[in-house]
């Protein structure tokens, strides 16, 4: 159950990830087709982030606190000093960012508007390298977790 | 077009409100504790609490921007500085 919350928590996460990065390509040099499939990746974007915010904090408040300590007590306890508790307070950047740019792409003529396009284009991109960003401190996490495990169970060996 | 200037406001306080309550939280029990025990856990309340302020100037402010490109400039450096404020703030709480 506890990995299959993670893994759905990285794979909505990832799907947002490159939702806006596709919403970022077809806005590069948009036409009415591009845009209408800029519309439906933006969207994906924000339901994927909010799912992806739902099934992680259902994971971090009713797991993690039992990976915690084990965490502090391992080889690199500043995966959770640092990486969880920085990926945690930045994530909640990302559900605000993704409607904004959603409401961008819908509520502006991209194709005329230039500054609205190049908006859009710099939002997107935001949004992707931050949550790339959130997929690489979550990655740092996991490690943190698997080395305290490894100490812990070769010192049990030794 | 209403309503866009209204979004990009509501997005800029709401990411300055999370950074303040992050660090707020670190350094003062008592928030800390009044968000746990409103909210059940200290992050669900910053969450909810973001979400409140985003939806509330998202409504009440309906302001026509003049220059996009400004706005969204500006809540790109908003979000850099905020998200190294938190990651520099975890780092020296950290050593």
């Amino acid at each position: 159950m506890v990995s299959l919350l993670i893994g759905m928590h990285a794979t909505f996460g990832e799907i947002a990830a490159f939702a806006f990065l596709w919403t970022l390509v077809e806005l590069i040099e948009p036409s009415k087709k591009r845009i209408d499939r800029a519309k439906i990746a933006a969207s994906i974007g924000v339901i994927f982030i909010f799912l992806s915010w739902i099934v992680g904090g259902y994971y971090y408040v009713n797991y993690y606190k039992d990976v915690k300590p084990i965490i502090k007590e391992g080889p690199a306890p500043w995966a959770h000093g640092i990486a969880m508790e920085t990926k945690e307070h930045i994530f909640l950047f990302l559900p605000f960012l993704a409607i904004l740019t959603n409401a961008l792409i819908r509520k502006k003529d991209l194709i005329k508007d230039n500054k609205a396009r190049k908006s859009a284009l710099l939002l997107s991109g935001l949004i992707f390298l931050l949550a790339i960003a959130m997929a690489g401190l979550g990655f740092m996490v996991s490690s943190g977790a698997r080395a305290a495990l490894e100490s812990t169970s070769l010192g049990g060996l030794l | 077009m209403k309503g866009l200037k209204g979004i990009y406001y509501a997005t800029i306080v709401t990411i300055i409100s999370v950074t303040v309550m992050t660090i707020a939280a670190e350094l003062s029990t008592r928030f800390k504790d009044f968000l746990t025990n409103t909210f059940w856990h200290h992050w669900i309340g910053k969450g909810i609490i973001a979400l409140v302020v985003f939806f509330l100037i998202r409504f009440l402010y309906k302001g026509e921007e003049k220059d996009i490109l400004r706005l969204t400039k500006s809540t790109i450096v908003i979000t850099i500085l905020s998200g190294l404020v938190i990651f520099l703030f975890y780092v020296f709480h950290f050593f």
